[in-house]
């Protein structure tokens, strides 16, 4: 696997913490997410949001609304955390922190880096 | 509302063509949702709009990862496995719609294994209401054809033995359903729930009979002192009119499975809930209740009433194995009840058992999920071929 590969792969994984992460503190739909999304993190594409929303409202993650706005006259559909969303996105974050921290410390100093804790990197985010 | 750049109309309805596994609902609302987004990016500038389709690539892609989505979800937010692991007739009825069709139907190796299954799963429960059921039948038996072995003695009334194995049959079949489908320690409980279950199973035997009773009154049949609604047996037009109504009455058993329970339903809800499966209930009842049905008529009819030598010299044993009969035939169709109740109030059924009340553990859910997928996914490609096969050269 080449290196567009891997970036793939790293995308992918990150896509749906990235989603939950943009729905934590407001209602958006799919194209403000995109525009979120591409311009800082670059993990989302018109063709992995979508499914992606799909799978994680039929989950129970994120819950989804239609609203007709006057100005744009297209229904939108706003999608916002759930409960359980709120959760799994608060573990996630915690994981991710404690992951990126732990490969980011090999790179700095791989002789010098601490061995990694199972109980953190073997939790699994639902 | 603004008018889509036929570029994108034709991607959407190349989506809507390959979203065929999704549901109705669930299609409009990815394509209603894509058509938004493009009209939005189309009002910024065309150069939005075409790049959008550029990234989201060819539509059956696209398609493809909404279907993996969906089943993914369906995976990890239905727990216990729905019908792959499950005999055929079952796991027929809980596939999503369009996959039904295509299951095999129940095989006597499959109904023998159930009744395996829901003896193991229901533990000691079930096995006492069998023996129940056989010790109520052979006795009543044996007391209806006393006279034929002792002329002369005083005998009892047959309307008293009627009514007693009806009895056993209402406590019997009640104590199975819970034994199935409830708590074990309620299983013999006498209760206002068992009242109601008794009337409505009286009820649904008068709607069942009673037509077909009349219909005997009308031919002017001859009507014998036997025990039980048999004589009507003897005329074609009675017996067929016994027949439809007991397969349309099929519809109507999770409303008494409910009662008995005490997780009421309506009567309509029953009806509509098992709309579409009257075949395979029939065919279900066919394999499993008619056969030994068959095997307690030759044994009441032709032995207990016919043959009373046979009678003299093995009287408890053919009794026995008339009780074994009737027992069989009650407990399948308790069986097929408890798994229709389940259909209709959309309760899961857990596999490889599917009469268990007990969940299945993680490694069967695993395998089962897996196979489900297995499905899902096949059954997407075929359509998806299908679509592309149909579609004219030019589109």
């Amino acid at each position: 696997m080449g290196v567009t590969g891997w970036q793939t792969q790293l995308r992918k994984g990150a896509a749906e913490l990235v989603v939950l992460s943009l729905l934590r503190d407001q209602e958006r739909y799919g194209l403000d997410i995109l525009r979120h999304a591409a311009s800082e993190t670059g993990v989302l594409s018109d063709g992995t949001l979508y499914p992606l929303l799909t799978r994680l409202e039929r989950e129970g993650k994120i819950i989804g609304r239609w609203a007709l706005e006057d100005e744009s006259r297209n229904p939108r559909k706003y999608y916002r955390l759930s409960n359980e969303g709120a959760a799994l996105l608060t573990e996630m974050v915690s994981m991710w922190r404690d992951f990126s921290s732990f490969v980011s410390s090999f790179m700095d100093s791989p002789n010098d880096a601490a061995p990694p804790r199972r109980r953190d990197l073997s939790r699994k985010a639902g | 509302m603004m008018q889509l750049h036929h570029a994108a109309e034709t991607f959407l309805a190349r989506l809507d063509d390959n979203l065929g596994l999704l549901s109705g609902d669930e299609r409009e609302a990815v394509l209603l949702e894509l058509r938004g987004h493009f009209l939005e990016l189309q009002h910024q500038g065309p150069e939005h709009l075409h790049s959008a389709l550029n990234d989201m690539g060819p539509a059956e892609s696209l398609a493809g990862a909404f279907v993996d989505a969906s089943v993914t979800a369906m995976r990890r937010t239905e727990p216990p496995p729905r019908g792959v692991m499950l005999p055929a007739v079952i796991a027929n009825s809980n596939l999503p719609g369009m996959y039904r069709r295509e299951v095999p139907r129940l095989n006597v190796r499959e109904i023998v294994r159930d009744f395996r299954a829901t003896l193991d799963a229901t533990g000691d429960g079930l096995r006492g209401v069998c023996a129940f059921l056989v010790a109520g039948y052979t006795i009543t038996a044996f007391l209806g054809s006393v006279h034929q072995l002792m002329p002369g003695q005083v005998s009892t009334p047959s309307w008293l033995l009627f009514a007693a194995r009806i009895g056993i049959g209402i406590i019997g079949t009640a104590a199975a359903y819970r034994c199935i489908l409830g708590k074990d320690d309620e299983v013999w409980q006498i209760d206002l729930p068992m009242i109601r279950y008794a009337l409505a199973s009286i009820l649904l035997a008068l709607v069942i009979f009673g037509p077909s009773h009349i219909t005997l009154e009308i031919q002017q049949a001859r009507i014998t002192d036997m025990p039980g609604p048999y004589p009507f047996y003897h005329q074609p037009a009675s017996l067929l009119l016994w027949i439809a109504i007991s397969v349309l009455a099929l519809r109507l058993q999770p409303w008494a499975v409910s009662l008995v329970l005490d997780r009421p339903i309506s009567g309509r809800s029953s009806w509509s809930g098992t709309r579409g499966k009257t075949m395979d209930l029939a065919f279900a009842w066919v394999t499993t209740v008619a056969p030994p049905l068959l095997v307690h008529l030759v044994v009441s009819l032709a032995v207990l009433q016919l043959s009373p030598l046979l009678l003299t010299r093995f009287g408890v044993l053919i009794c026995f194995v008339d009780a074994l009969a009737v027992m069989a035939m009650t407990i399948a169709a308790a069986i097929i009840n408890s798994m229709t109740f389940r259909w209709v109030v959309r309760e899961p059924i857990p596999a490889p058992r599917p009469f268990s009340t007990t969940r299945p553990t993680d490694a069967q859910i695993a395998e089962s999920n897996m196979r489900f997928q297995r499905v899902l996914v096949e059954k997407w490609r075929a359509d998806r071929e299908k679509a592309l096969s149909d579609r004219p050269p030019h589109a």
